[in-house]
């Protein structure tokens, strides 16, 4: 097998992999959505989404606690599949960087790793800490 | 009822996308801002966990048919994740408004080049850096059989392009796939069918990059983006399997007539501010 086709096949094995996470974060989301769902109309049909006619800043990590204090359990769920969902491209990074790095593709190891390094800078300049 | 609506509309936008190679988020961000009058800034956010959700899970289709290139795509993806940290930053000064015009000069764009006639111009000579790294490729030509061959030229120049891609795709909430592929086809003289694929298969880390951090700055509300993505990828499951038997064509044509229904109502709810 020429070092093409191994890399496209191990490739197609982390797509593989990511389909399924793609599908194990969907179904998290499903629950916590369906159960924000049953909190939001027990009680009440107006629009839900009347709250997010203006933009105010909310930062994760607080929305987060604010949830985990509520014991608002849908909430959660939700944004663990979202970060679940989140995680899966950098993950495909990740184990492409690792490829080239065993293939002693040095050059695109370190750009892969360069792309891995500007994602979690991302993450960090979300964060604003 | 409302939430029932938002999926519905996002399976439609999945569907619509996966038919005319477009993300859902062409059709959600102008249903959520126009029709639920959600803040622009929140329906961008929701778009592009939809857009990472959709790539991630059709990853492994890009790569069974052997025509994306994954060296290259990992290069390129420097540029588009760098752009998305640009326009991540630029995103938080600029006002609603203008995301409002820039949304509808882009949905004009892209009828103009959904009705443009893609050209293809296959180079067989290398840019230094694709041959120092090896970025030429071939693939095999579904009619003939037969293994076509091609090179890559002016990288910097996609490189740079790239950066743009991923300034708008974070800004607007968009996968931006028109503007990598004719990137890659004008300037990096790429076949249409691999730059189709290589930008398709890049996608899902640009908008990460973006995603990543618009949720750890809290705006990206579940409430909204697990309903559209949840649709979105059931919509575009469905339109990957009944597309061989629709005609395209003909949805092409009517699609462009509502992008441009769309961008006049976007361009005109910016100016009115």
């Amino acid at each position: 097998m020429k070092d093409g086709d191994e890399l496209l096949s191990l490739e197609m094995k982390i797509s593989r992999f990511l389909r399924w996470g793609v599908l194990a974060a969907g179904a998290v989301m499903l629950v916590g959505w369906v159960g924000s769902l049953i909190r939001i109309h027990a009680g009440w049909s107006g629009n839900p989404y009347a709250i997010f006619e203006t933009y105010h800043s909310a930062p994760f990590l607080r929305e987060i606690g604010s949830a985990f204090q509520a014991g608002s359990w849908p909430i959660l769920l939700s944004y663990l599949g979202l970060v679940v969902l989140i995680a899966l491209p950098m993950t495909r990074v990740f184990l492409t960087m690792v490829l080239f790095f065993k293939q002693k593709e040095k050059t695109l190891a370190l750009v892969a790793s360069i792309v891995l390094f500007l994602l979690l800078l991302s993450m960090g300049l979300g964060l604003e800490i | 009822m409302y939430s029932l609506f938002l999926v519905l509309v996002s399976v439609f936008g999945g569907f619509l996308g996966s038919i005319l190679g477009l993300g859902g988020g062409i059709i959600i961000v102008p249903v959520l801002t126009l029709i639920l009058h959600v803040d622009i800034r929140y329906a961008i956010a929701a778009s592009l966990i939809s857009v990472v959700a959709t790539s991630s899970g059709a990853a492994a289709g890009f790569l069974k048919d052997h025509l994306t290139n994954l060296r290259l795509a990992v290069l390129l993806e420097v540029g588009t994740v760098t752009g998305a940290i640009t326009g991540f930053l630029i995103g938080k000064s600029v006002k609603a408004s203008f995301l409002f015009l820039l949304f509808g000069v882009f949905l004009l764009l892209s009828a103009i080049m959904m009705l443009k006639r893609r050209d293809e111009a296959i180079t067989t000579e290398n840019h230094p850096w694709a041959e120092k790294l090896k970025l030429d490729g071939e693939y095999p030509d579904p009619r003939s059989g037969a293994v076509i061959r091609y090179s890559v030229a002016n990288v910097p120049v996609g490189l740079i392009a790239m950066y743009f891609a991923g300034m708008l795709s974070a800004l607007l909430g968009i996968g931006s796939g028109i503007f990598k592929v004719t990137a890659m086809d004008g300037a990096m003289k790429l076949p249409m069918k691999v730059s189709s694929a290589t930008s398709n298969f890049m996608i899902g880390v640009t908008a990460t990059a973006s995603a990543g951090a618009y949720l750890f700055r809290g705006q990206v509300k579940p409430e909204i983006a697990c309903p559209m993505a949840l649709g979105i990828i059931g919509g575009s499951w469905v339109g990957a399997r009944i597309m061989p038997h629709l005609p395209s064509g003909l949805v092409r044509k009517i699609f462009v007539v509502v992008l441009l229904v769309v961008a006049t109502q976007m361009i005109v709810k910016g100016i009115q501010g």
